[in-house]
């Protein structure tokens, strides 16, 4: 557990005495904001129109809240992958792979901390965008139980994103590969439920139960299920499962 | 005991044979100079040794861990400067070389008082809070020179330890290796056989992956130089066809 915890500060370290973090976080946090702000200006035009149409009950909840949410996923999508890219493709391109492996540091250890230290930054941008949602409370009077859940959710989400990403990353000799090729999975995963309602029923439940989108989503409505949680942290263990494999591979030829 | 005995020792990438079958015995406190042509396999052996890589066939021993079945036990006791020295540009010289402490377990007072040891050591005091991207070649070298001994390893393993080193750095280098030889054993890879002569006590000469000569500096150059004992030993080898290359004992 120690030397897991070192190889996570050293690249939290490393990603923090640099730009790159900071424009990461920046960059999430703005295009965040932009969403919330759009989504709650519809909110209010949608409100005005509400007084004269009866059916229509603006909720701030399921239409501010909750697409925005999903907005984030998508987002997370695309920056994830420039997270992850560098855990072990940066290393791999200098002999600074060579001195970690030669050091005495268990493998599981290795990815780990290399994990962690990756989902630090996300988790960084992530607490910084769950501002907006929870600057709704001061101002207005949504359910808070949804809002908790969701951020539990999204948090869910990039965590096993970040395995993915990470594993990813273990695999590639390259940072450039690294990074495209999350991006593909990662968009595979996202709309894999797309033909669901077209392939049956029994194949249709399969694929729906593989999308993320699927497990969020009552989650966003304020419902904590444990088999949403355990599909993503199964989706965690799987990545670092990957990458720990990949590694000892390598070890044992 | 011997510090390495090495048994056989083969790696082949694919259908090249990068190391085929070295067998040699190394005592403990002595400095060695493995020496070989380019594409001899001498990075590659210490990448076995260090087990960064597998053997395909064969094993060594380090301290009397073997490389296959104990590799933790051998990593704990090793130190290894690979012919780049592994920095992190963007770490500050005593932010990395702490976390490297860290990494080989030391842990508080002992890893402070590591970390000043081999900043004294490697004569690094004035680049100590520098980032490690703004250091010369020359210091990078130190530095990694550094993360190698932290922890204070029976055994260190440099690659190439002088290269790209201008003649006032290649001075100071070679005297820190005779004053590990004190504590610690020492292999070092080169080709530069005037460093063989004033730093290593043993020699081992490979080509083509494999044993060509082992032996004391003093035995192996005795009445000539060790130039020409090397251009023989490469000739030799270089003359038969990979099967019937002699293996010396």
């Amino acid at each position: 557990m120690n030397k897991t915890l070192v190889i996570a500060g050293k690249d939290i370290r490393s990603a923090f005495v640099t730009p790159l973090a900071y424009v990461l976080v920046a960059g999430f946090v703005l295009i965040s904001g932009f969403f919330f702000f759009s989504l709650v200006q519809r909110f209010n035009e949608d409100l005005a129109q509400s007084a004269m149409i009866p059916n229509l009950n603006p909720n701030l909840n399921s239409w501010v809240i909750e697409p925005y949410f999903q907005t984030i996923e998508v987002v997370l999508i695309f920056l994830l992958p420039i997270m992850t890219m560098r855990s072990f493709a940066d290393e791999r391109s200098s002999t600074t792979y060579e001195f970690l492996c030669t050091s005495p540091i268990g493998i599981c250890e290795l990815v780990w901390g290399k994990f962690i230290g990756a989902f630090s930054t996300v988790f960084v941008s992530l607490l910084l965008s769950f501002v907006f949602p929870l600057l709704l409370l001061f101002m207005t009077n949504p359910e808070l139980g949804p809002i908790l859940t969701g951020c539990l959710g999204l948090i869910l989400f990039a965590m096993a994103y970040t395995a993915l990403g990470v594993a990813i990353s273990a695999w590639s000799k390259s940072q450039a590969v690294a990074g495209v090729l999350s991006l593909v999975v990662f968009l595979m995963i996202y709309v894999i439920d797309e033909p669901a309602s077209r392939v049956g029923e029994m194949f249709g439940s399969v694929l729906q139960y593989l999308s993320p989108a699927h497990h969020t989503e009552m989650l966003y409505k304020g419902v904590l299920s444990s088999s949403d949680i355990t599909y993503f942290l199964s989706i965690v263990a799987l990545g670092i499962f990957l990458g720990v494999r990949k590694l000892d591979s390598e070890r044992w030829g | 005991m011997a510090m390495i005995e090495a048994e056989n020792l083969r790696k082949s990438f694919g259908d090249f044979e990068a190391v085929c079958g070295l067998s040699f015995s190394i005592p403990a406190r002595e400095v060695v100079g493995l020496l070989g042509p380019n594409g001899a396999g001498k990075t590659t052996t210490m990448r076995l040794l260090t087990t960064f890589l597998p053997p395909t066939s064969g094993t060594a021993r380090i301290a009397g861990f073997d490389i296959c079945k104990q590799a933790q036990e051998v990593r704990r006791r090793i130190g290894y400067l690979p012919e780049t020295p592994p920095i992190y540009p963007e770490l500050k010289v005593n932010e990395y070389l702490t976390f490297a402490g860290k990494l080989r377990g030391l842990r508080g007072t002992e890893l402070k008082r590591s970390l000043e040891r081999v900043i004294d050591q490697c004569a690094l005091s004035d680049v100590s809070d520098k980032l490690c991207g703004q250091l010369s070649k020359g210091f990078r070298q130190r530095v990694g020179l550094a993360q190698a001994l932290i922890h204070d390893p029976e055994l260190v393993i440099l690659d190439e330890p002088t290269s790209g080193l201008d003649p006032n750095q290649i001075l100071e280098m070679r005297q820190l290796l005779v004053d590990l030889a004190k504590k610690h054993t020492v292999i070092l890879s080169t080709h530069i056989l005037r460093e063989v002569e004033e730093v290593c006590s043993q020699v081992i000469i490979i080509a083509r992956g494999r044993l060509v000569v082992q032996g004391s500096v003093a035995e192996l150059s005795a009445g000539r130089s060790l130039e020409v004992c090397f251009l023989e030993a490469v000739a030799s080898v270089n003359a038969c066809p990979p099967k019937d290359i002699p293996i010396a004992n």
